[in-house]
């Protein structure tokens, strides 16, 4: 545990200095497995590969995720389901047209 | 940084984990049943001289805890011994299975195109009440005019929630393995739906699979709304 705490302050003290951009999940590949979709990760210092349902890594990871590794996600899990399709996760909301406000 | 920490001096294989867990299990239960005895994972590390729980990482029941990604000599020691007892088995009967392109790579995706944001028409899922819903200013990366968005009502698998929208380029030429919007007589509801050809027939599947996939029959009277180009999807 102590090592574990200290490898990850050297790390952060590395990232920090280095000035790279650092995330704790870092999602690898997706894939519709059995009609679900999975993805792979990994997380810092952890040797194997994590495979979790969509659901289960959206709600624990994927606001933890940089905008452009959503974006990349999002790109990801469209081409996983289907040719030329795009995901994408923006917050939007029906409004009346612009001519009628 | 955090990568040259965490990868191993060993090459590691890439594979989905159901290969060779798949395939490691019929192995071993081929064994069980020609010698007539349980082969156990235990046995199979120690005539293997590895570690127990690399072979019981490998064989786990639970998918998500199972290791997908064995060292190359961990799986040489697999197809070594078992062609050793009299198995025929090569290193892609090991890996057969494998679809190769099914695993996407999230770090290659491009993101250079800068998206535009445009005010997109918005209706709904029915057939039968086709009333504009409002607009949706939505960020897309194409450049395409007619399109057309569709709320969802419902949760759309494989991981659509409802509220999510659909976004409908009606003027794309429509190629195997898109996603389609479809209009069907005896729906109440536009489907969204797989996109195949099968010789002459066409073929529209669903991503669940509890849905039986549609065969468009001269006969049946439908219309392809266009071609489902973006998903912004309901988190």
């Amino acid at each position: 545990m102590l090592l574990k705490g200290l490898l990850k302050k050297i790390d952060q003290w590395l990232c920090n200095y280095l000035n790279i951009e650092k995330e704790y999940v870092q999602p690898n590949t997706t894939q519709i497995d059995q009609q679900k979709l999975v993805i792979t990760h990994t997380l810092p210092f952890k040797r194997h590969g994590l495979k979790l349902p969509w659901n289960q890594f959206k709600s624990a990871s994927f606001d933890h995720l940089s905008t452009v590794n959503q974006k990349k996600l999002g790109m990801a899990i469209g081409k996983s389901i289907a040719k030329g399709l795009v995901v994408s996760f923006d917050s939007l909301s029906v409004e009346k047209p612009s001519h009628e406000k | 940084m955090k990568n040259r920490l965490t990868q191993g001096t060993q090459k590691r294989m890439e594979l989905t984990d159901r290969d060779i867990y798949t395939a490691l299990k019929l192995l071993m239960d081929k064994k069980s049943q020609r010698d007539k005895i349980q082969f156990t994972s235990y046995q199979l590390a120690k005539a293997l001289n590895v570690q127990h729980s690399i072979i019981t990482r490998l064989l786990h029941p639970d998918a998500n805890k199972r290791v997908c990604n064995p060292r190359v000599d961990t799986v040489t020691k697999i197809v070594d011994f078992f062609n050793a007892d009299g198995f025929r088995v090569s290193f892609d009967d090991l890996l057969n299975g494998l679809k190769q392109k099914s695993a996407i790579e999230v770090n290659s995706q491009p993101i250079g195109q800068v998206p535009i944001e445009k005010e997109i028409p918005v209706y709904t899922f029915s057939t039968t009440q086709r009333k504009k819903m409002g607009v949706v200013n939505m960020k897309i990366t194409t450049y395409a005019s007619n399109l057309v968005a569709l709320i969802s009502d419902e949760a759309i698998p494989p991981v659509f929630k409802k509220g999510s929208i659909f976004l409908i380029d009606k003027k794309m030429a429509i190629e195997e393995g898109m996603l389609v919007a479809v209009q069907l007589s005896d729906h109440k509801k536009i489907l969204i739906r797989k996109f195949y050809k099968k010789g002459s027939q066409t073929i529209l599947k669903s991503c669940d699979n509890k849905e039986k996939p549609i065969v468009l029959m001269p006969t049946l009277q439908y219309k392809i709304l266009g071609v489902v180009v973006q998903v912004n999807a309901k988190l």
